[in-house]
């Protein structure tokens, strides 16, 4: 099957990573990467701290990605890239003998990579959600309220609360978090 | 009922031009939601913004190394077309052979058997030998001599070899003493005291220069143009021959002879020749280890900087080490006199966080290059 650079376009991530496979053509690969190169750049920013650094991991994980996607079946490239990202760092950090907990806020997210989640929720699931966000603590369902439901912005919820930004995306994270799991036992 | 579904959407991709715009503090409060939102959504997304805050001019920079990401994929892009296209000339050549002449395929299985390589041909295109000859040489106290090579290059070992055996002591040993020979002979300080590099390849010495020892490549074909001459005595010759009368000669070298007469063009720095001969050997042997690090010193010293570029990269990325380490730094060296600092910057930081020979050289050049920038 011949591809044009339009259609290779509008492949998706997985379809993309299938033909990879199939073909070993490089272009396929390449479309993949480019999709999300400026955040696994960005993740090896986060942790290295400066620019040559992340540029010298970044091209290492594009060197590991060509050969693993070419050997390995691999069904959400994102969450991939985001894991195999984080792990390298982690580990040019072990290697430099930097201890992990100096890295500020590598804490403050959760560690787990992109689950596939529900889309849509039904009306049942909806009112479980409503009655977990006022089971949340009183800062989380602040936070969880004004970001998601008043869609307020980051610079809002601040001037209103007087919060910090790094509590602000706390509190959001770890309610995002506690609601998941009020949801899944109610279930 | 939206917002709701909101809570858990990981949908939302954050692009480039996202980062961009949130980060140059451009958006509305109502823009600036909507990228939150997609932070939120996914940790990727979350943790690359929050990379790209923490560094200044980071977006900047970015998109410089995505043009080479780019160049990376089209290089592979490149590659691929090449082999298929070389691979199906390869076949209609060979079924057209078949089909006209089976009998001689029969008689040449033997001569193929023998020259087969692994060697696919590398993308280095080189300059013609009239571009070899017009080419300047770089002054004397700046061109990479044999005698530095010698003196200024680590000591290594085959990886599959035991360190501490007699034998290999004394090879060291004598390497030392090589080393120390040709540091007295130019009368410099010699630095043989750092460790040993351990490298994948089997090495010899040829004109004290190291070398891969190749022990299965076939004799070198080098053309030869001679004039044919008339039966006149000399005096009565035409030396302005007809271009007719020119014939072309194929001489056959053997490998390890031809290297040698180049090394040693190279070791009297004589270096057009030594290239041209360098040439010869990669026109046969694309992926020659020999060929392509020599050929990047000879490039380096007649002032053709990509070129020596290009051969050292062939040489960091070869399936054999025995050069890497030589090839990262004089890689570094080429950059540096080109100009271009950022490139020079990151070839040196490789070269400093490896550690090994050129450690202490790559740290002084760096704070040469921070000190021109400052300046």
């Amino acid at each position: 099957m011949i591809f044009n650079k339009r259609k290779i376009e509008k492949l998706s991530d997985s379809e993309l990573a299938k033909h990879y496979r199939k073909t070993k053509n490089i272009k396929f690969f390449g479309h993949i990467f480019s999709r999300y190169a400026h955040l696994v750049y960005g993740v090896c920013l986060k942790y290295l701290k400066n620019t040559t650094d992340a540029e010298d991991a970044m091209m290492q994980i594009f060197e590991k990605s060509i050969i693993d996607f070419k050997n390995n079946e691999i069904t959400y490239p994102k969450s991939w890239l985001y894991s195999v990202s984080k792990n390298f760092c982690l580990m040019q950090l072990r290697k430099k003998a930097i201890p992990l907990d100096s890295i500020n806020e590598i804490d403050n997210y959760e560690n787990e990579t992109n689950q596939i989640e529900e889309k849509v929720l039904n009306e049942k699931k909806i009112e479980q959600l409503k009655q977990s966000i006022s089971e949340l603590k009183e800062d989380q369902k602040i936070g969880i309220t004004l970001f998601y439901l008043e869609k307020k912005s980051y610079q809002e919820i601040a001037n209103e609360t007087g919060w910090e930004l790094k509590k602000i995306k706390s509190e959001i994270q770890n309610g995002k978090r506690n609601l998941r799991l009020k949801v899944k036992e109610k279930e | 009922m939206k917002k709701m579904n909101d809570i858990f959407n990981t949908n939302e991709s954050l692009s480039k031009e996202d980062i961009r715009n949130y980060l140059g503090g451009k958006l509305s409060e109502k823009e600036n939601r909507e990228i939150e939102g997609k932070l939120e959504s996914d940790p990727f997304q979350a943790e690359a913004m929050d990379g790209f805050k923490s560094v200044s001019r980071s977006v900047i920079e970015f998109e410089k190394i995505e043009n080479k990401i780019n160049t990376r994929i089209n290089k592979f892009k490149f590659n691929f077309n090449a082999i298929l296209l070389i691979l199906s000339s390869v076949l209609i050549i060979g079924i057209s052979v078949l089909i006209l002449f089976p009998e001689k395929v029969e008689n040449q299985k033997i001569n193929t058997a023998q020259n087969f390589t692994k060697e696919t041909k590398t993308a280095i295109v080189e300059l013609s030998d009239s571009a070899i000859d017009v080419a300047k040489t770089l002054p004397t106290n700046e061109i990479i001599t044999s005698s530095e090579i010698i003196v200024n290059s680590p000591i290594k070992s085959e990886q599959t070899e035991n360190l501490n055996t007699a034998k290999n002591k004394k090879r060291t040993l004598d390497v030392i003493k090589m080393k120390m020979k040709e540091a007295v002979k130019i009368e410099v300080e010699n630095n043989y005291k750092t460790p040993i590099s351990i490298i994948n390849s089997p090495h010899i010495y040829l004109h004290e220069l190291l070398v891969l020892n190749y022990k299965n490549r076939n004799n070198i074909k080098k053309e030869e143009v001679k004039a044919e001459l008339s039966g006149l005595p000399a005096a009565y010759e035409n030396t302005k021959n007809d271009p007719m009368d020119l014939q072309i000669n194929i001489k056959e070298i053997p490998y390890n002879d031809f290297l040698k007469a180049a090394l040693l063009d190279f070791r009297e720095n004589n270096f057009k020749t030594a290239l041209k001969n360098f040439k010869v050997i990669l026109n046969q042997y694309p992926n020659d280890i020999n060929a392509l690090f020599y050929g990047g010193l000879c490039y380096y010293n007649i002032k053709q900087k990509d070129k020596a570029i290009e051969h050292f990269e062939a040489c960091i990325t070869h399936s054999y080490s025995i050069f890497e380490e030589e090839a990262n730094w004089y890689k570094a060296k080429s950059l540096y006199i080109k100009g271009d600092y950022y490139a020079t910057k990151n070839t040196l930081n490789s070269i400093i966080e490896g550690n090994g020979f050129y450690s202490k050289s790559a740290i002084n050049l760096l704070s040469k290059i921070e000190t021109k920038i400052n300046n």
